[in-house]
């Protein structure tokens, strides 16, 4: 039954451990990579601004967007220098890519990405305050997940030491309390027998000596009342 | 062995938290060697795109220090980057020609130093210097340790439930029931013990102390006998003595050992309801499309307020119902229900399949609920009744303390349907739980709360001017306000403010937070100073009084003291005014059986539950957030004004509403 009580208790302590590491590295994942995608998105927010600028400027020169012929070589230099980067694109107020760090992407009309992947888009403004256009950086998200991989595995493996050894310890735990269970219910035993009363039976003993004094005084008045 | 499971508890807490210590540490140092070269590449960036103005103008001839609006340039690349410390421009020599920093940058220890050349032609005429504080990785994610932190409290109230369902099998029964005699003992405190009806080593030894503190209370009860016969005082006052120190023929007011494990599958099915709190309006807005003849915020009510409504209504009917059908098999049922109400909500697309599935959601809530309530009334007698129902009161209270956090985080990172699902599985394990914690029918007795209030009662119970105020004038509006607060209006305008689940989450939980230390300190308190509709006016009046902070306070922070004052003033009325409907009951409908007005109470309140969100909404939709907060706070003030005015009245009069309590 001993036996029994112990697996069942490792069983529930396994159970809610397993489950409490599982969502604290989940969550300690999570953040590093919110942190993470959040850094290498503000970063292309950063280098679209300067892009923004530029294309800003020739528009105020009188240049259409899709006349700015520079700018296709130099998406592709902003994408060949970011390793993170999948494409550049300049669309135009329909979405229509007229420069690409990509050629093959010019003409096409991309539909929005699907939530979870990196985009980041930056909306052209020309001199009349309306908007011209956008630019938009697509993450290659392979290569987020890659560079994510290391933190993943880290935090896996710490969950699974952590778990290790917190089963470890709660057996002992549970083996120490159950033992010391043990010995203290064949104490009980012990103390209801009347032996062993002095420490934790105390109150056994007290009482009985009290009752044992009022009975020898009612034994005596009871005999001298038969008298 | 004093407290087994306690200290069993302690350790494991202890373990949980160093495990979790040593996750985040090794998480914190991935995200170092992750982050802090993304870092350094945005420094790279904003370093080269203001190196390129600066070229830029000396291209055209300007000298660099003649650049005009320098410091303008570098406040705005700091102001769009806020893990930089500072930025400078440094002309070669060392002199600065611009420079902007945050506050306290200047303290810093070995910032990271990021540096881009400022070239005229191949030369290398300045360079742009970003520092990045060391600790910006810890800062970066310094808010997943509060999430971390909740984890860790909800996982070892999990674990705590999860202990008791243990010790309530046969041999952890006997274990705990071992430990509560020896610590009993220990003290001196020599009163019987509910059996503990289990075999094996820890069974036996606590029979045979049972044995023994069976034949000591016999010994006292024969010494007493001739005592009294001899009509000896000495003997009798000895013996009043012993008794009065040792209780030896008391009862110790216990439940059965064997009604704690009922708590578990409790605990998981609240939990699995109370992880939806955060995030339920702003689902429910989500799914709500405009109808021409209601405003949005009445819309996203609706499905809260059809919960309530129901959960209200049921909770009159099904005692017969659970009896008849069994309090263990009608509570997996309500369970059953309520895994389909939950799975059902993670897949609707529009509010009326919503609220189809919160509406079975809600049946089966009420089910459980009262089919628990059953279960425990079935096993326990008057004397152990208030023990037996704390078990229940404990559920619902640890489950509103974890569910809304831990409902925001999940919500946050797996999603709101997600989390659904996560609340079905939990009910699933409820019907799991349940089936180990309640494998034996418990045999009706008829003796149930089963007194169900009609529609003469009700109208005999609301006769009664003290009964009616103490109702209409603080019940129901504790409820009302209750509901309008935390169930619709703090988790909506949070959402609609841009606040994330988990924050909402945590906003919410300091109602539970503040209850479950207080309840039973102000039950305690009011029962030994009999001062209850005092307890009950403080309450009300501090509950109405809560909707001020967030008219003085930015949000969250008055949001959070307005939650934090509601649990507090709740905490100070619930028991009181439970108590007193007993009281007030028996002084003005003796012949009404005690369950009826209780009955009428229950509904009574909970109708408050329903109205509450209601009445906020249309608030919410016609005036705005202000005036639905005053309107919700003035209805709970107004009433107890009103309690209060009947209460002096009556006091002056000798009919006092509640104050036969009050002495």
């Amino acid at each position: 039954m001993l036996q029994r009580l112990s697996l069942v208790l490792i069983f529930a302590i396994a159970a809610v451990v397993a489950a409490a590491l599982a969502l604290g590295a989940y969550l300690n994942y999570g953040s590093v990579r919110a942190a993470y995608l959040g850094q290498v998105e503000s970063r292309l927010l950063a280098i679209g601004k300067g892009i923004v600028d530029d294309i800003e400027t020739s528009i105020s020169f009188g240049i259409p967007i899709a006349g700015q012929e520079t700018l296709d070589p130099l998406l592709a230099r902003e994408r060949a220098a970011d390793p993170v980067l999948f494409a550049i694109d300049v669309m135009d107020r329909e979405g229509e890519i007229l420069h690409s760090s990509d050629p093959a992407r010019v003409g096409q009309v991309l539909p929005l990405l699907d939530a979870g992947e990196l985009q980041v888009d930056l909306a052209i403004i020309n001199s009349f305050g309306s908007e011209a256009g956008s630019v938009r950086f697509i993450a290659d998200t392979s290569i987020l997940e890659h560079n994510l991989d290391s933190t993943a595995s880290t935090v896996r493996a710490a969950a699974i030491y952590a778990l290790i050894g917190a089963m470890a310890l709660a057996l002992l735990a549970v083996l120490i309390m159950l033992s010391s269970a043990k010995r203290r219910a064949a104490e009980a035993g012990q103390m209801a027998a009347g032996e062993g009363e002095d420490g934790h039976g105390w109150a056994f003993s007290q009482v009985s000596e009290e009752h044992d004094r009022v009975a020898g005084r009612l034994n005596e008045l009871e005999a001298k009342g038969e008298k | 062995m004093r407290r087994l499971d306690l200290a069993l508890l302690a350790v494991l807490a202890l373990l949980l938290v160093g495990a979790l210590v040593f996750v985040s540490w090794r998480a914190l140092d991935s995200a170092e060697r992750l982050l802090l070269p993304e870092l350094n590449r945005k420094a790279e960036v904003v370093g080269e795109s203001i190196s390129g103005l600066f070229e830029e103008a000396i291209d055209y001839g300007i000298p660099l220090k003649d650049v005009v609006g320098a410091d303008e340039v570098l406040r705005e690349a700091l102001a769009e980057s806020s893990e930089f410390a500072s930025i400078a421009v440094r002309m070669e020599g060392g002199s600065e020609l611009a420079s902007v920093e945050r506050a306290g940058a200047g303290s810093l220890r070995s910032p990271i130093i990021v540096k881009t050349a400022i070239k005229q032609g191949e030369e290398v005429v300045a360079e742009v210097v970003i520092a990045i504080p060391p600790a910006v990785v810890a800062r970066t994610i310094r808010n997943i340790w509060l999430d971390v932190a909740i984890v860790l409290l909800a996982s070892i109230l999990v674990t705590f439930e999860m202990l008791a369902l243990v010790f309530s099998s046969d041999v952890g029964r006997a274990l705990r029931g071992l430990g509560q005699r020896l610590v009993a003992i220990n003290r001196g405190d020599l009163r019987a013990h509910t059996p503990v009806e289990s075999k094996g080593i820890f069974g036996q030894a606590s029979d045979d102390l049972d044995h023994r503190l069976s034949s000591l209370a016999k010994r006292q009860r024969e010494l007493e006998g001739r005592a009294t016969a001899a009509r000896d005082t000495e003997a009798g006052v000895a013996l009043q003595q012993l008794e009065a120190k040792h209780h030896l023929l008391g009862k110790r007011d216990q439940p059965p050992p064997k009604l704690a494990a009922i708590r578990a599958p409790l605990f998981l099915f609240f939990f699995a309801e109370e992880l939806t709190r955060p995030f339920l309006p702003s689902y429910i807005a989500s799914l709500a499309s405009p109808l021409p003849w209601l405003s949005r915020e009445l819309v996203i009510s609706l499905p809260i307020v059809l919960f309530m409504a129901i959960v209200a209504i049921l909770l009159l009917f099904l005692n017969d119902l659970t009896e008849r059908v069994g309090r263990g098999r009608s509570l997996r049922a309500g369970a059953v229900i309520a895994v389909i109400g939950f799975a059902g909500s993670a897949y609707v697309t529009d509010l009326l399949q919503l609220m189809f599935f919160r509406g079975l959601t809600a049946v089966g809530y009420a089910l459980v609920f009262v089919s628990a309530q059953g279960a425990i009334i079935d096993g326990t007698e008057r004397r152990n009744r208030a023990r037996g129902l704390s078990i229940l009161v404990g559920a619902i209270f640890v489950a509103a303390l974890c569910g809304p956090p831990v409902g925001g985080i999940l919500a946050d990172r797996l999603g709101e349907r997600e989390t659904f699902l996560v609340s079905a599985v939990l009910a699933l394990l409820a019907i799991v739980t349940a089936r180990f914690a309640m494998p034996h029918q418990a045999r009706p007795r008829g003796i149930t709360g089963g007194a169900r209030p009609n529609l003469a009662t009700f109208l005999r119970v609301i006769s009664k001017p003290p009964l009616a105020l103490l109702l209409f004038g603080c019940a129901l509006p504790a409820k009302l306000i209750l509901a309008a607060l935390i169930f619709y209006l703090v988790p909506l305008s949070m959402a609609d403010s841009g606040f994330d689940q988990a924050s909402i989450g945590r906003v919410l939980t300091l109602y539970a937070l503040a209850m479950l230390p207080l309840v039973p300190l102000v039950s305690r308190f009011s029962d030994r100073s009999g001062y209850r509709p005092g307890f009950v006016l403080v309450g009300a009046a501090l509950s109405a009084s809560a909707i001020i902070h967030p008219l003085i306070w930015a949000e969250p922070w008055g949001e959070a003291a307005m939650v934090l004052q509601l649990g507090v003033a709740q905490a100070l009325s619930i028991t009181p005014q439970s108590a007193l409907v007993g009281e007030l009951g028996r002084r003005y409908l003796p012949d009404v059986p005690e369950g009826m007005v209780y009955g009428v109470f229950r509904f009574v309140e909970r109708s408050g539950n329903a109205i509450g969100p209601l009445i906020a909404a249309w608030l919410l939709g016609a005036y705005g957030l202000d005036v639905a907060l005053i309107a919700v706070g003035a209805i709970s003030l107004i009433g107890a004004l009103l309690y209060l005015a009947a209460w002096t009245v009556g006091r002056e009069g000798r009919s006092l509403p509640g104050s036969e309590g009050a002495r």
